[in-house]
């Protein structure tokens, strides 16, 4: 109550504005620079390695995918993206794919049937099933 | 002039809100995390605000390693996004210049991976949403080339298509040691190439590349809709890489890097470790061409150029490393590197110490991941600029975002589909009515309102989704607003610890008095813009001539001094516009504007730091007097 007036005068400031006051906008070009310039993406990541990196992007997306009903064969697709972002371009082959994908079945709540039901649909492999039960069982 | 309307809109609500929210307490530092388990907590970071995008200050949620914030984009929307916590850290502690109060709030056990699933899973289903509009764009793009060109566009941005020297490139002079190393990069695609012949037998090559260049030129109006681009991207670098094996081409000139430093000398060790990953990426390149995968085009490019590379590296007895970058970045000014160069120098060394990591990484005795390539070359690439542009005066490139090699060739000749103009028109309309759909989604889900939905209250309601034991009201008063809100938070959560952690200024100033032995020397010194040596002015900041954040009796009287300069710059400005393409003139408009809360006490204005080390703050502890940055 004590700041009411303050609060007031400041809400009434706010209302007649349509401007941008909370919020900073995507960085701008200057910023941008001096981000990318002082600490390049291969800077900072050393607390973790890429590969552990990766499963956690893949467990993420795939978990997020599971829930919003994707099919295994379409989650695996767009995973393009998510392994271009950790530098990884042959994810088929990627053992730490496979890993993030069953630990992203765990975070997505499934169970072993239906770990069971994307392995055959997305390993090629016996290894690659057997990687997705460890990420399922062990995490990433 | 909507850009200094908006200046002058959200300066009056800073002020008044500046005076309206009390001043936090002096807070009390954090306890110090405990080994062992995991941290159950989160932490709300204030970022105070400072000129140009963050006038009003700006929020973010830290979890683990990783903070979570929105920023508003595409004009009024509001878009969550997640950075590392150290690179959100110096990007507003050291470059931005700004100070920021972490409010650390405990959860019960178990809650924080739920706490971090509230805000990873929100910024995966956004980023899916924003992924459609980027796909529809990419379309747009397409289709308004072709309907340009009629078709005839010969430029596909097919990603590592840039690697590979085209038929028209002059020669590379080489000595005998470099031709030996060309010749064993081209007899590794040789080799990958007869053995695909020898799974799918002789002359898929050929065949294949007949089939990909019928189906594009077949591409008729019913596949000119959604997802045009990536199919056709994908089918024209899959042709191009089946086009490469069948008649290998050297390593495009410029398009690796291979520095003359001990770090990429390669003892007999190193080259037996390159030959087992030379044998993987070919043995990739060989399963990646019988791949399902609708885009093993891109994979297969970026798997030969690195074969290539790794071929050469063996013969030259030197790490050859491609250059991740597209080609077409921007550059740095050189005049904004010559005014940081000690700075730069800094960053150099740390760039020498990723360098020398991501090697170790690569050549550990145990099992090979892609990712370690693509950070070496993303290390080499970064090291290789910085030192030639501080070393050799060669031009800054921006260093690149992509996470692996993405050289895009100039020109290339692809095959090219034959379609009517008049059809080519009306999928470029309708491609763009799909993108401003798809706009029109994206703002109408997330739309940006000053007061209800702003970067503070979404941050809040994604906290209110997770049983907490208390959830700040969004919609209280003023709770939308920054620093407001940063007391709501310690407010509602009467355990939370708060810790200050100061910004580049206020850090360099403690070191600097340490160091001058002399307060006032220090506090005389470094209030002016042309004496501090902790700021040096430059073209992203207002014009002003003394910092008024330490200086409380005195603002009004500072900014009265500012205020004459920004006016002073602007006039010059005005006169110099046709010179300097109007830069002057913004800094002192933008400076009279940022000295006028001075008047009222009120000190938004902290000035900028264009490059920063990671280690900023060791540096300033262990320097008496910093170089200029």
């Amino acid at each position: 109550m004590k700041y009411l007036h303050r609060t007031l005068l400041a809400a009434a400031i706010a209302a007649s504005l349509g401007s941008s006051v909370a919020c900073e906008s995507f960085s701008d070009s200057s910023a941008s620079i001096s981000d990318i310039v002082s600490s390049p993406v291969t800077s900072l990541s050393r607390s973790s390695s890429p590969e552990i990196g990766y499963r956690e992007g893949v467990r993420d997306h795939v978990a997020a995918q599971v829930r919003s009903g994707a099919t295994p064969s379409a989650i695996l697709a767009s995973l393009a993206e998510t392994a271009k972002r950790h530098g990884v371009s042959d994810y088929e082959s990627n053992q730490s794919t496979y890993r993030g994908i069953g630990a992203g079945l765990k975070l997505a709540g499934q169970n072993q049937t239906g770990v069971d039901t994307f392995a055959a649909a997305v390993a090629r492999t016996p290894e690659q099933s057997r990687w997705i039960q460890r990420g399922f069982e062990q995490g990433v | 002039m909507s850009h200094t309307r908006s200046l002058h809109g959200r300066l009056a609500l800073v002020v008044a809100i500046t005076l309206a929210v009390p001043r936090p307490a002096r807070a009390a530092p954090a306890p110090a995390e405990s080994g062992g388990a995991a941290p159950s907590f989160f932490e709300y970071l204030y970022a105070e605000p400072n000129s140009g995008a963050a006038s009003g200050g700006h929020v973010a949620i830290r979890i683990g390693e990783n903070v979570y914030h929105f920023q508003q984009v595409e004009g009024g929307i509001l878009r969550l996004f997640r950075v590392d916590a150290a690179r959100f850290d110096h990007s507003y502690r050291a470059l931005g210049n700004r100070t920021l109060t972490v409010t650390r709030v405990a959860v019960p056990p178990g809650a924080a991976e739920e706490l971090r699933w509230a805000f990873e899973g929100y910024r995966q289903r956004q980023d899916g949403e924003f992924g459609t509009l980027d796909e529809r764009r990419r379309d747009l793009d397409l289709l308004r080339a072709w309907r340009l060109t009629g078709g005839d566009h010969g430029v596909a941005a097919v990603a590592a298509s840039g690697y590979f020297a085209s038929g028209d490139a002059p020669p590379e002079e080489a000595d005998g040691s470099e031709e030996k190393a060309r010749r064993a990069g081209l007899e590794a695609l040789r080799r990958v190439a007869a053995r695909i012949e020898g799974e799918l037998g002789a002359g898929y090559l050929a065949r294949r590349s007949r089939e990909l260049a019928l189906t594009i030129e077949s591409l008729d109006e019913a596949s000119l809709g959604e997802g045009i681009a990536r199919r056709y991207t994908d089918l024209a670098a899959e042709w191009l890489a089946v086009e490469l094996l069948a008649d290998p081409p050297p390593l495009a000139a410029g398009s690796w890097v291979s520095l003359d430093v001990p770090e990429f000398a390669l003892e007999a060790r190193d080259r037996t470790r390159l030959r087992e990953l030379a044998d993987t990426v070919a043995d990739a390149a060989v399963a990646l061409a019988q791949s399902s995968r609708p885009d093993r085009g891109d994979p297969l490019l970026v798997a030969l150029a690195r074969l290539e590379a790794l071929e050469r590296s063996i013969a030259s007895g030197r790490l050859v490393l491609l250059d991740p970058a597209r080609g077409d970045e921007a550059l740095v000014p050189t005049a904004d590197v010559r005014a940081s160069t000690g700075a730069l120098r800094r960053i150099l060394a740390e760039r020498g110490d990723d360098f020398r990591y991501a090697r170790d990484a690569l050549f550990a005795p145990d099992s090979w991941d892609e990712g370690r390539l693509s950070r070496l070359e993303l290390a080499g690439a970064a090291w290789a600029d910085l030192a030639g542009a501080l070393e050799r005066g060669a031009p800054l490139r921006i260093p690149t975002p992509f996470q692996i090699p993405s050289r895009v060739a100039p020109a290339r000749a692809y095959p090219k589909p034959a379609l009517a103009p008049a059809v080519l028109a009306g999928a470029h309309e309708r491609a763009a009515r799909a993108e401003a759909a798809a706009l029109a989604r994206l703002r109408e889900r997330y739309p940006y309102d000053l007061v209800t939905r702003n970067c503070v209250t979404e941050l809040f309601a994604i906290l209110a989704t997770v049983p907490l034991e208390a959830h700040v009201d969004a919609a209280g008063a003023l709770h939308f607003v920054p620093l407001a809100a940063s007391h709501a938070v310690a407010d509602t959560y009467p355990g939370s610890r708060a810790e200050v952690r100061p910004s580049f200024r206020v850090r360099a100033l403690d070191a600097f008095e340490r160091c001058d032995g002399s307060a006032l020397a220090t506090d005389l010194r470094e209030a002016s813009t042309l004496t501090a040596h902790s700021y040096t002015p430059n073209d992203a900041d207002p014009l002003f001539l003394f910092f008024t954040d330490d200086a409380v009796a005195l603002r009004p009287l500072l900014g009265v001094l500012n205020l004459a300069v920004g006016a002073g710059g602007t006039v010059a400005g005005a006169a110099l516009a046709p010179w300097d393409g109007g830069t002057l003139l913004r800094r002192g408009w933008e400076g009279v504007i940022f000295s006028v809360p001075e008047l009222a006490f009120v000190s938004l204005r902290r000035g900028t730091i264009p490059f920063a080390p990671l280690g900023w703050e060791s540096d300033l502890r262990e320097r008496c007097v910093a170089p200029r940055t």
